[in-house]
């Protein structure tokens, strides 16, 4: 029964980092009743495990990765829809059109959903600029070689399904190209 | 550098740049400025990149939603007090309840301890001066205390006047005190057990003529007698014991 942590301190880091949480609650969950209950229970496991966070610096880290527990602990205990299989998508980068369309917020939210959650979150993580490849990494316990692979094949995805099909450059048909050919 | 390893490079043009060191960041920036097809590229995916990070980090923020967490997080706190009140009051009251047993323990005790009068004092006191117990009274008072013990079988025991514990060279040992007049003995029972006996001689006598005199019988029974006395020694030993007149 740890004691919760310093008041004060939980405010800081409710005040500093819960924009940035709700929004990674949201990208991962795509709902915005399922992204503020997580958010809630990040906070909420934050405040009575600080005792465990050692350098202040690294708090968004840890607060992302209570929150990444927290959503996948859901994940396993209730029906998700779906997810698509990436084998067939490539991970190296193709030439994009110069001027990119708006991104439709819905769209793209689906097209997440779309993924499963070992390739959603390293995308979202890169897109929040603050983590490295190696963050992302030491997040999701995963070697960083894997962490780059599965973003390049997530981000190609969203390529095919945000972009108009004509603005994607690989020909249909063709095999995709990943990092590894010719080596 | 060439176009390959650029555009594998390329993989690494994260925002925060920290996996890639400065000499690698350096080659791909000097190619990409002499190379417009991976240049096209780098941008157009830079772009892409701005392009979807914008889109992914642009989600509405509830309104009031610090707010409730913060709400939330009071009352998780505020529930964590109160549980902790709880058990901390289940736990003192399980304390109250023991140091109440224990008090009723320890006055049942005090209210139970053995009587002492003035005559029952002076009866304990001087049971052993009234009337003298016999050598296997003495002996089975010193098993009482857990001391397995010979007392020496010449003495008449009519005139041991006390017995208890006494301290030889540091240890604690039997030791008896015999009296008839003027005729003191004190004896130590030494057991093979507590010290080496092989040194003492099985009968000692020191000389004749000083104030307190000394013997040591060491009868084979894996004990030793340390027998100090003044007067006649044999006035306190049994009648068979003395030599006939």
């Amino acid at each position: 029964m740890a004691m919760p942590g310093n008041q004060r301190t939980v405010e800081r880091l409710v005040a500093d980092h819960y924009i940035a949480l709700y929004r990674y609650a949201y990208r991962l969950s795509g709902s915005e009743a399922d992204a503020e209950d997580l958010t809630q229970e990040a906070f909420c496991k934050a405040q009575m495990n600080l005792s465990q966070l050692r350098e202040a610096s690294r708090a968004k880290a840890w607060l992302f990765s209570i929150l990444r527990n927290a959503y996948l602990h859901r994940v396993r205990t209730e029906h998700h829809q779906p997810t698509v299989a990436l084998d067939f998508v490539g991970d190296i980068a193709e030439p994009l059109p110069d001027a990119l369309p708006e991104v439709d917020g819905e769209r793209l939210q689906q097209a997440l959903n779309e993924l499963p959650e070992g390739f959603r979150t390293p995308l979202v993580l890169y897109y929040f600029d603050d983590f490295s490849y190696r963050d992302i990494a030491e997040q999701m316990d995963l070697p960083m070689g894997t962490v780059m692979s599965r973003l390049a094949r997530a981000k190609a995805y969203l390529r095919t399904r945000l972009l108009p099909t004509d603005q994607v450059s690989p020909a249909s048909g063709e095999r995709p190209r990943r990092a590894s050919d010719g080596m | 550098m060439e176009c390959k390893t650029a555009r594998n490079l390329l993989a690494f043009d994260h925002p925060t740049m920290v996996e890639l060191d400065a000499d690698d960041r350096a080659a791909l920036e000097a190619h990409l400025a002499h190379c417009p097809d991976c240049d096209a590229l780098a941008r157009a995916e830079r772009q892409f990149d701005r392009h979807l990070g914008l889109a992914i980090r642009e989600v509405p923020v509830p309104t009031g939603l610090k707010t409730r967490l913060l709400e939330q997080l009071a009352r998780d706190r505020d529930a964590w007090y109160r549980r902790w009140l709880a058990r901390g009051m289940r736990v003192a009251a399980v304390a109250a309840v023991l140091l109440f047993g224990l008090y009723l323990g320890w006055n049942w005790h005090q209210q139970h301890l053995p009587r002492l009068d003035p005559e029952s004092v002076a009866q304990e006191a001087l049971q052993p001066r009234i009337a003298p117990p016999d050598r296997a009274a003495v002996e089975a008072w010193y098993h009482k205390k857990g001391i397995r013990t010979i007392t020496p079988d010449r003495f008449n025991y009519a005139f041991l006047a006390s017995y208890g514990l006494g301290e030889f060279q540091k240890e604690e040992v039997p030791h008896l005190f015999f009296q008839k007049g003027v005729n003191h003995a004190e004896v130590y029972i030494l057991s093979n057990t507590q010290f080496d006996l092989h040194e003492l001689p099985p009968v000692y006598h020191s000389p004749s003529g000083d104030q307190i005199q000394l013997q040591i019988w060491q009868p084979g029974n894996g004990y030793a007698y340390i027998i100090l006395y003044t007067g006649d020694l044999l006035q306190l030993l049994q009648r068979d014991e003395r030599p006939a007149a």
